[in-house]
């Protein structure tokens, strides 16, 4: 139920709170409304 | 006053709530049931289903216990026909007994096919499953692909029904909302290392633990999902990177 992958942070993030936005890749036919959702790099 | 009317005039008092707080579900709470039956439990526990999108539909249900010293919650009122009159003999479940899985107790109540009454769509293998900490649920979304909740971030955060209606969780089943994102256990990035970032895809209701998803076959198997960081770096300058998230479990 879950769908996921690898992330990696570039060189020059910083700690602190972050954003993910979280949408389909172009050509999905599905509806969805792009997310943003809280993090925190540590 | 007869049920159509009634009906009506609940639908009508969602969406001139969505109209007005502009569709947030956090701003629009159903009115409570208007009919309840005699609670055995001293404590019965609340929750709503919202169904549909133009129309939307509030399906209370509530838990109960046979005998008021029952180990589990081991009944469940539903509205099945979204009039707020919880009495109907058809809309009361006696659960199975108890099962216990890996130390947890849990009541697990089979609704089945359930007939939205306001658009009519049919969604089958309802069951709603109560355990000490949380209530779950999950369906087949007009009788096709699983919609099931409620989650939170994490497995502490799952939603619970709650002993007040005032305060009850908002869920939102189903396949007709543009879907919204919540990650789980995913809301911390280490640095030192590649994260695993995780993602349930369907709907937010409203309260703790309560977003709603799809499984991980909902997809396309070309689809997959973007996933952007915006960050900033040590001049707090503001930059972006993208990942696709491919995988599924």
């Amino acid at each position: 139920m879950l769908y996921h992958g690898p992330v990696g942070l570039p060189k020059d993030v910083v700690p602190g709170p972050a954003l993910m936005r979280c949408e389909l890749a172009p050509g999905s036919n599905i509806q969805f409304t792009p997310t943003d959702i809280s993090v925190r790099i540590d | 006053m007869n049920a159509h009317l009634r009906l009506f005039l609940a639908a009508a008092v969602l969406l001139i709530g969505l109209g007005a707080s502009g569709g947030t579900l956090d701003e629009v709470r159903p009115k409570p049931p208007s009919k309840l039956p005699r609670f055995v439990s001293p404590k019965p526990l609340y929750g709503v289903f919202l169904f549909g999108k133009e129309k939307p539909t509030a399906v209370w249900a509530v838990l109960d216990r046979i005998k008021r010293d029952s180990e589990s919650y081991d009944v469940l009122y539903i509205d099945l026909n979204a009039d707020g009159d919880l009495t109907a003999a058809n809309e009361r479940f006696a659960g199975v007994p108890p099962v216990r899985i890996d130390e947890e107790l849990r009541s697990t109540f089979t609704i089945g096919k359930f007939t939205d009454p306001v658009s009519s769509s049919i969604h089958t293998d309802f069951s709603i499953t109560w355990r000490a900490n949380r209530v779950s649920y999950k369906m087949k979304w007009n009788g096709n692909q699983i919609t099931m909740g409620g989650f939170g971030t994490d497995p502490d955060t799952y939603g619970n029904f709650s002993d007040s209606p005032n305060k009850a969780p908002v869920l939102v089943p189903g396949h007709d909302r543009p879907f919204q994102f919540q990650h789980w256990m995913s809301g911390s990035l280490k640095m030192s290392r590649e994260n695993d970032f995780k993602l349930f895809m369907g709907n937010p209701g409203s309260g703790p633990g309560t977003f709603s998803c799809v499984d991980d076959t909902f997809l396309p198997k070309a689809d997959f999902v973007f996933a952007t960081l915006i960050y900033k770096d040590k001049a707090g300058a503001q930059h972006q990177m993208k990942y696709e998230l491919r995988q599924r479990c």
